[in-house]
């Protein structure tokens, strides 16, 4: 069996991940594995490249890998993250966020925070958790064609926004 | 005063202990794992200054304890009390915990998250567990800003302790649903709900002495209260199915059960050398004799005094001297020997 990679060399590392409840598997050469970072130093296949499988990383993107993208504040790629399981900073969660949403969501479900806040933001965000409440009570009440009571739902949104403003 | 892991508390026929622990991490430093040892002492010091500024210190006397500062057997000792992680032993950074008097109370500083706060309590009590813990966040977040993010919550260093970052856990005791073989059913239903189950020492060990933790897995989404009540829940049913299996158990062969335990006590009172994994299986037996009124002359204190300090370096910090493993097996046996031989 020829490598997946450079089609040029026999396949000898032979990789199975479970994404999604399917079996991909994958055949590299030593060449290719080392390179991809699924060999270690011993020609031993890398176990913490399995925890790739763990956290749910689809198994194809060696062939159109993302440039490597690096966490301005802490200097973490993506890569260091796949092999440790934990962020450099908080701003990683910024930097990687389209990729971290996935992760968040395999974890925890398809959920955002509703718990407890630290003291200066607490004000701030739980004024706005208010308001987006507000704003889908508005919706229902103008396909309902409530307009009098919009206009009051209308104007307590515009409150908490100027509130939060100042 | 006796601490919560020497007291029993309630539901202590099943339940050993509760702990909730928060992760929070400084807003304007990099996570641990990404730390220079410079930022992990600034973060030490400012940590240390927020809780010696505050009335809470004064009330509850806590001290401080560097990890460059301990020897190894003060460091294991505070890992088998469950009071640092064995994380935080092997830090490479500025590391500490500051310890409440009672030992209810620690905050793990710079170990996988930079604030680990960790609340304990003995027998089943998690709301009041919770209040403490809280509190504490609360006081730090006077003068210490956190990394927090709308929509993740609290930022943590690994994406599974998101959003509230709460872990509460409850110590059961669990000898009957092993013994019958039925714990593995409540491992796999656990899974599916996202409780995890765990041994004695946290992740990755072993039920030594049949002790479970039970936990949850899921920080993010739900609030505190609501993750407080699904692990409580759980719990509860659990703890309904061990003291069923328990009576059935006696009912059924009640003079095979009290072999069993009597059997466990016999050895303890007598033998000579003994590792600490047989005479973890034995109390666990003669735990449950204690717990199920068979055996009325021994108190629980007892047994979880014994648990405690049969563990190698408590053990070797009570004798007070260097021992090998052979050494330590005939002193264990001596202590075990002493203590159990102490009746009511």
């Amino acid at each position: 069996m020829l490598c997946d990679n450079c089609h040029n060399r026999v396949a000898t590392i032979h990789l199975a991940q479970v994404v999604n409840n399917s079996k991909v598997e994958f055949h590299l050469c030593e060449g290719c594995a080392k390179e991809k970072n699924y060999m270690n130093f011993n020609g031993i296949p890398d176990i913490s490249s399995f925890f790739n499988s763990i956290l749910g990383f689809t198994a194809q993107p060696y062939v159109n890998m993302p440039k490597p993208q690096t966490c301005k504040s802490c200097g973490m790629t993506f890569d260091n993250f796949k092999e440790s399981g934990k962020f450099g900073c908080a701003n990683c969660y910024e930097t990687f966020a389209d990729r971290i949403e996935p992760i968040v969501r395999r974890i925890h479900g398809n959920s955002a925070h509703s718990g407890r806040m630290p003291r200066c933001s607490a004000e701030n965000i739980s004024q706005s958790r208010e308001a987006d409440v507000l704003k889908k009570e508005l919706k229902e009440l103008i396909k309902l064609e409530k307009f009098e009571e919009a206009a009051e739902i209308r104007d307590k949104i515009k409150a908490l926004e100027k509130g939060k403003g100042e | 005063m006796a601490s919560w892991y020497i007291e029993s508390g309630s539901e202590s026929d099943v339940v050993f202990s509760s702990r909730v622990r928060l992760a929070r991490n400084l807003k304007e430093f990099p996570f641990p794992s990404r730390m220079s040892k410079e930022q992990s002492s600034k973060v030490l010091d400012r940590v240390k200054e927020a809780m010696t500024n505050s009335s809470v210190w004064a009330n509850a006397n806590f001290k401080y304890l560097g990890m460059k500062e301990m020897s190894p057997i003060d460091k294991y000792t505070l890992m088998e009390k469950h009071i640092i992680s064995p994380n935080i032993i092997e830090s490479k950074l500025d590391a500490g915990v500051l310890v409440g008097c009672d030992e209810k109370v620690s905050i793990m500083i710079n170990e996988e998250d930079h604030l680990r706060i960790q609340c304990m309590s003995e027998g089943l009590q998690l709301e009041k567990t919770f209040e403490n813990c809280v509190n504490i966040d609360k006081l730090l977040n006077e003068t210490i800003e956190y990394a927090f993010d709308k929509k993740l919550g609290y930022l943590t260093s690994c994406p599974t302790n998101l959003g509230t970052g709460i872990r509460f856990s409850i110590m059961l005791h669990l000898p009957a649903l092993t013994m019958t073989g039925y714990m593995n059913g409540v491992l796999d239903a656990c899974s599916k709900i996202g409780i995890a189950v765990r041994g004695l020492y946290g992740e990755n060990t072993e039920a030594s002495g049949n002790m479970y933790q039970i936990s949850n897995q899921v920080t993010l989404g739900p609030r505190e209260e609501e993750i407080m009540g699904a692990v409580k829940g759980i719990s509860s049913r659990i703890i309904e199915q061990e003291r069923a299996l328990r009576r059935e158990l006696y009912q059924k062969e009640p003079n095979k059960l009290a072999d069993r335990i009597y059997r466990a006590l016999g050895i303890l009172e007598s033998a000579r050398i003994i590792s600490n994994d047989e005479s973890m299986k034995l109390l666990s037996d003669v735990r449950l004799g204690v717990e199920m009124g068979i055996i009325k002359d021994i108190a629980l204190e007892t047994i979880n005094n014994i648990m405690l300090n049969i563990q190698p370096a408590s053990l070797q910090k009570l004798v007070v001297k260097d021992m090998g493993p052979n050494e330590r097996d005939v002193e264990r046996a001596n202590f075990v020997r002493k203590l159990i031989g102490n009746k009511l």
